[in-house]
């Protein structure tokens, strides 16, 4: 063989420096105490810029006898590893069970003494589960791959910490009293009590009709867009883009414009037919008045199909356009008329995908909070009663509880028969091979009801968010159309610190902050899901589920509850509203994960495993750079949704982390329309500058054109 | 470059492993010689590619050990073991070009640009594609993949080579030459090589040892000449290419060892300790159709012709045989009475 001659020096050095390293136990346990040292142990409860000297000190855990001192005396004793002399698997599990038990304990005493926990404890913790990964991955553990291990471990606690934990503390709250009892039957009383049987009746009623509406609305779109127009592509990107960029209340907004108490229906019909109209006469009782219709159950069913028809599209259009289209041939070819061909074989083919539209849409407008709370008037449904259970005068836990498991068990009902359906009734063959031909015509009637369908939304799209943008130059939409800046100028030229500059920057940091943690922490999870095999998969698939279904409002009162007491002290921190972003837009990095995981041949990953490069240095070298174009957009997505979350959030933001959705609530919520609608237009345009800048600046690179090797 | 008799051994010692409930492999013990060839042969789904994982660390054994040398890699992660792979689907780094495809194991390690270069090109003009470094893998052909593939493990000179089914994306032609080039390397070289393969003839042809493999247990190990004449089972017996399996009566008949069947008398070696009641196989290529005896008597059901031969199908009692005449004998009509004679090279007693 021609390889040269004198490498094998070179390689046995390389493998001399490997072993050499310091034993990762040690870095660990050094990190330990390092964090002692310098970081605060126990949390500032004023945060790290606004601390004092002595605050800081104190929290020191050096400073003071206290919990921490354990926790030392844990690292030092893995310095030291005096069993290090037993044979290599008992040792290894000395490692794991003694790393395992002073993590659980450290946690357990720091709730049972009320401390509230700080960086250092979270950094001791972390170091604590780094060690259990490295004896765990020395048992043999996920093939003996200690990055994996500990990705793992991660996972599972902060899916452990941030759903779970949350979830439970809901329930706790419901079947626990404020002295501590035991409650049992506390749940019963709630669920009967005065109102959340209206509340319930409401919210799944209005579920179901919008629902029925999203799917029929989006079967129709869906139709248009695959077999009937030529310019589909165009509905297609509006369509997919829309729902993202447009925060949750601003449909609901637009609506009032027009349809209002003052709208330009209200305006234009009083013209025509009030008191003193065109066609009354002058001192003439009118046939019209001025009337609120629009408030209540219609007002948020239009405002919900507008804003969740573009999901059901979205999810038939694609099972539309991947029904092979020789199956329609057949049909034909057996002289089927084309109404008898829709009739019997497509229509047929994509029923799984319309009764999963259906439940897609149940499942949103169960968890919608922006619309009803604009719209809603006497219509109270869960999502919002659950808000006003807390803000208001009420501070009623227990009924927000309530509320919020009832809401989290229809949502997840939901969605598991939705999943169901998905697995077992799918027809749809994504062979990545196109049929010999082009689809068939559908029957001539349908092709001009679904044109002239689309038309009409379209305008109806255009003609409310004309009115986003144009409510803002006007004083006052419905009494003062006289154009004016002054909405402009109050809220974006009075300095950085006033106006809506606070929050748009908050949110913006926010948002740019969680936005990669999110895309990173969900496609970890759909690698470690869709590629590993290991014990606790099921804990961390379970979560994953729950962040799917979990409406928004049931995420704030969950952590409300659960991170407002030692030992985990979250609540009025930045922190709080980053972690409420990260879980609540997760499952998009999921998706995008496991979708562009399910095309790359996971032979690659182990050919790199086999060439000696360990798993981290495989998830960079090889992972990542096929991934790119998931995790970018990943990243895009989930900080355009972090900018217009609004219902987990309002339940954490604090006067300092005001975001751009919650300060343009507070101005909806004192009636001044003028400032939040011009707010609610720069937040889509800025938006939509992320999305177009991002897209041009990646545009489609090398390896999204071969991500898939066979 | 590499002595040959610094090769180590591969072994697997009561390795057992279950994904879940099912049961994968039952209780492997191998050993493979230094230097050597063993190739895994079995039907899908048999378990011989999880052994292949599992010497790669791929995947870990539920019970058993597995020592590389004398070293115990049970529980090692594949990337602290010595070991390289060439996959089925080649695994090249689509993002990557080729050279840096086959120099990403030494980057890995920490080698120098320069050398990195050097070692590369050296690898790839190995297998004959010196200068195609800077080409991206889809401007590579199948078979130019493959073999870009086999640089890439083989630049790390690994003490085992690992091959899952490595030809098995190339046509027919390919297949041949890239199986002589595949073992000429492993020759040279002289590392001990794990190949993996459902295709007998390409076991039969690169390997020093054939272990067979059936529904997670060995079945049979040995040369391939030894498994091909001594079968212990149906099994194996038809794994190792077509064959007839019928019965016959082994005796010695003065000194010299025969097996009888329906009368007649084939000479067969090495059937000491065999006498008595057997199973036999009968490979097509040595069942000679005649019009006159001896022979076992039959009609003809049908035939086909495949180009360099005729395939029949003979009735012959309440059995069905099949057999190969090359394409130059004269053509036996359907209903035709022949004699089926037997070549004493096809004749495999089984047990």
């Amino acid at each position: 063989m021609a390889i040269a001659q004198n490498k094998p020096a070179q390689n046995k050095r390389a493998q001399a420096n490997r072993v050499s390293w310091i034993d990762p136990l040690v870095l660990w346990s050094l990190a330990g105490l390092a964090a002692f040292a310098l970081l605060p142990w126990t949390a500032l409860e004023y945060g790290i810029f606004d601390v004092t000297g002595g605050e800081l000190l104190a929290a020191y855990g050096w400073s003071s006898v206290n919990l921490s001192l354990v926790a030392v005396a844990v690292f030092a004793l893995f310095m030291a590893r005096p069993w290090r002399g037993l044979a290599a698997p008992a040792a290894h599990r000395v490692d794991a069970l003694l790393a395992a038990g002073a993590f659980l304990g450290l946690l357990a005493a720091a709730d049972g003494g009320r401390v509230a926990l700080g960086y250092g404890a979270a950094v001791q913790l972390i170091a604590l589960g780094g060690i259990a990964a490295v004896a765990l991955a020395r048992l043999g553990f996920i093939r003996g791959d200690a990055f994996m291990t500990a990705s793992i471990l991660i996972i599972v606690g902060l899916v452990i910490l941030f759903v779970f934990f949350p979830i439970s503390m809901v329930f706790s709250k419901v079947l626990v009293d404020l002295d501590g009892t035991f409650t049992p039957f506390a749940f019963f009383d709630n669920v009967t009590a005065f109102g959340i049987g209206r509340v319930l009746v409401n919210s799944l009623s209005l579920a179901v009709a919008v629902g029925v509406s999203t799917t029929i609305l989006g079967l129709v779109f869906a139709l248009y867009a695959a077999r009937v127009s030529r310019r589909a592509q165009g509905l297609i990107k509006l369509f997919s883009i829309l729902p993202i960029i447009t925060p949750p209340f601003v449909i609901g907004l637009s609506l009032i414009l027009i349809f209002g108490r003052n709208g330009t229906i209200n305006d234009l019909l009083l013209a025509l037919f009030g008191d003193g109209g065109l066609f009354i006469g002058q001192g003439n009782e009118g046939w019209f008045e001025r009337s609120p219709y629009i408030y209540g159950f219609w007002g948020i069913f239009l405002a919900q199909t507008l804003s969740f028809t573009p999901i059901s599209f979205m999810l038939l259009v694609g099972m539309i356009s991947t029904t092979n289209p020789a199956l329609e041939e057949a049909s034909l070819t057996m002289r089927a008329s084309d109404w008898q061909t829709f009739r019997h074989v497509t229509f047929p083919l994509i029923r799984p995908g319309i009764a999963n539209a259906f439940l897609l849409g149940v499942i949103a407008s169960l968890a919608d909070f922006g619309n009803p709370l604009v719209l809603g008037g006497d219509y109270d449904v869960m999502a919002t009663e659950i808000y006003f259970s807390i803000v208001g005068a009420q501070l009623d836990y227990a009924r927000a509880a309530t509320l919020g498991i009832l809401l989290l068990a229809f949502s997840l009902a939901a969605y598991v028969i939705q999943r169901q359906w998905i697995g077992k009734k799918s027809y749809v063959t994504v062979t990545g091979k196109g049929g010999a031909g082009g689809f068939q015509p559908l029957p001539r009637w349908m092709r001009r009801a679904t044109a002239a369908i689309a038309f009409a939304w379209i305008l109806f799209t255009a003609i409310l968010y004309g009115s986003i943008l144009l409510g803002g130059f006007v004083v006052n939409w419905g009494a003062d159309y006289t154009p004016t800046l002054a909405h402009y100028e109050e809220l974006w030229t009075r300095g950085l610190g006033y106006g809506a500059w606070p929050s748009f920057l908050t949110t913006l940091g926010f948002a740019a902050v969680a936005a990669p943690l999110t895309a990173v922490l969900g496609i970890l999870i759909a690698y470690v899901t869709t590629r590993r095999r290991f014990l606790g998969r099921n804990v961390i698939d379970f979560g994953a589920m729950i962040c799917f279904a979990i409406p928004g409002t049931v995420i704030g009162v969950s952590y409300v509850i659960a991170f407002n007491t030692p030992p985990i002290l979250l609540t009025g921190s930045a922190v709080i509203v980053i972690i409420s972003f990260v879980f609540r837009n997760m499952p998009v990095g999921i998706r995008a994960g496991i979708s562009a995981l399910s095309q790359i041949d996971v032979s690659l990953e182990e050919a790199s495993l086999t060439q000696r490069a360990g798993s981290m240095r495989t998830i960079f070298s090889v992972v990542l750079p096929l991934l790119r174009p998931a995790l970018i957009s990943a990243i895009v997505f989930s900080f355009v949704k972090s900018m217009t979350s609004v219902s987990a959030i309002i339940f954490l933001v604090t006067a300092d982390t005001q975001v751009a959705t919650t300060y343009i609530l507070g101005r909806v919520e004192d009636g001044d329309y003028g400032q939040s609608i011009c707010y609610g237009s720069v937040l889509i345009i800025t938006m939509l500058a992320v999305i177009l800048v991002i897209n041009r600046v990646i545009g489609r690179s090398r390896t999204e054109r071969q991500t898939a090797m066979e | 470059m590499s002595n040959p008799s610094a090769s180590v051994g591969v072994r697997l010692e009561g390795v057992t492993k279950s994904f879940g409930d099912t049961a994968v492999l039952k209780g492997i013990d191998l050993a493979m010689a230094p230097g050597t060839l063993t190739t895994l042969l079995g039907p899908s789904g048999c378990g011989k590619t999880t052994i292949l994982r599992l010497v790669a660390g791929l995947e870990m054994p539920t019970t058993g050990r597995i020592l590389i040398g004398d070293e115990d890699v049970s529980l090692l992660s594949a990337s602290h073991r010595d070991v390289a792979m060439v996959f089925q689907s080649y695994a090249l780094f689509p993002h990557m070009t080729v050279g840096e495809n086959v120099s990403y194991g030494l980057k890995v390690q920490g080698v120098g640009k320069e050398e990195r270069h050097a070692r590369a090109e050296a690898a790839m003009a190995s297998v004959g594609l010196a200068g195609y470094g800077g080409r991206y893998i889809d401007q590579l052909s199948g078979g130019q993949q493959q073999r870009i593939a086999v640089a890439r493990a083989l630049i790390l000179e690994p003490k085992v080579m690992l091959f899952d089914e490595p030809l098995s994306n190339l046509d027919s032609k390919l297949r041949r030459q890239m199986r002589e080039d595949i073992r000429r390397l492993q020759q040279d070289t002289g590392i001990t090589s794990v190949y993996v393969t459902h295709d007998q003839e390409e076991a039969l042809s690169v390997s020093d040892e054939v272990v067979v493999i059936s529904e997670g247990a060995i079945a049979q190990k040995g040369t391939p000449k030894h498994l091909y004449r001594r079968p212990v089972s149906p099994f194996v017996a038809t794994f190792m290419g077509d064959a007839n399996i019928t019965t016959g009566r082994v005796r010695d008949l003065d000194g010299v060892m025969v097996v009888e069947i329906d009368g007649l008398r084939v000479p067969i070696e090495d059937a000491e300790g065999l006498a008595g009641e057997r199973q036999v196989a009968l490979r097509p290529e040595s069942l000679n159709l005649k019009d006159i005896g001896p022979g076992l008597r039959g009609t003809v059901r049908s035939h086909a012709y495949v180009g360099a031969a005729t395939e029949y199908w003979v009735q012959w009692g309440d059995h069905e045989l099949f057999a190969i005449m090359p394409a130059s004998t004269r053509e036996f009509p359907v209903g035709a009475q022949v004699y089926v004679d037997i070549d004493p090279v096809g004749v495999a007693v089984i047990g």
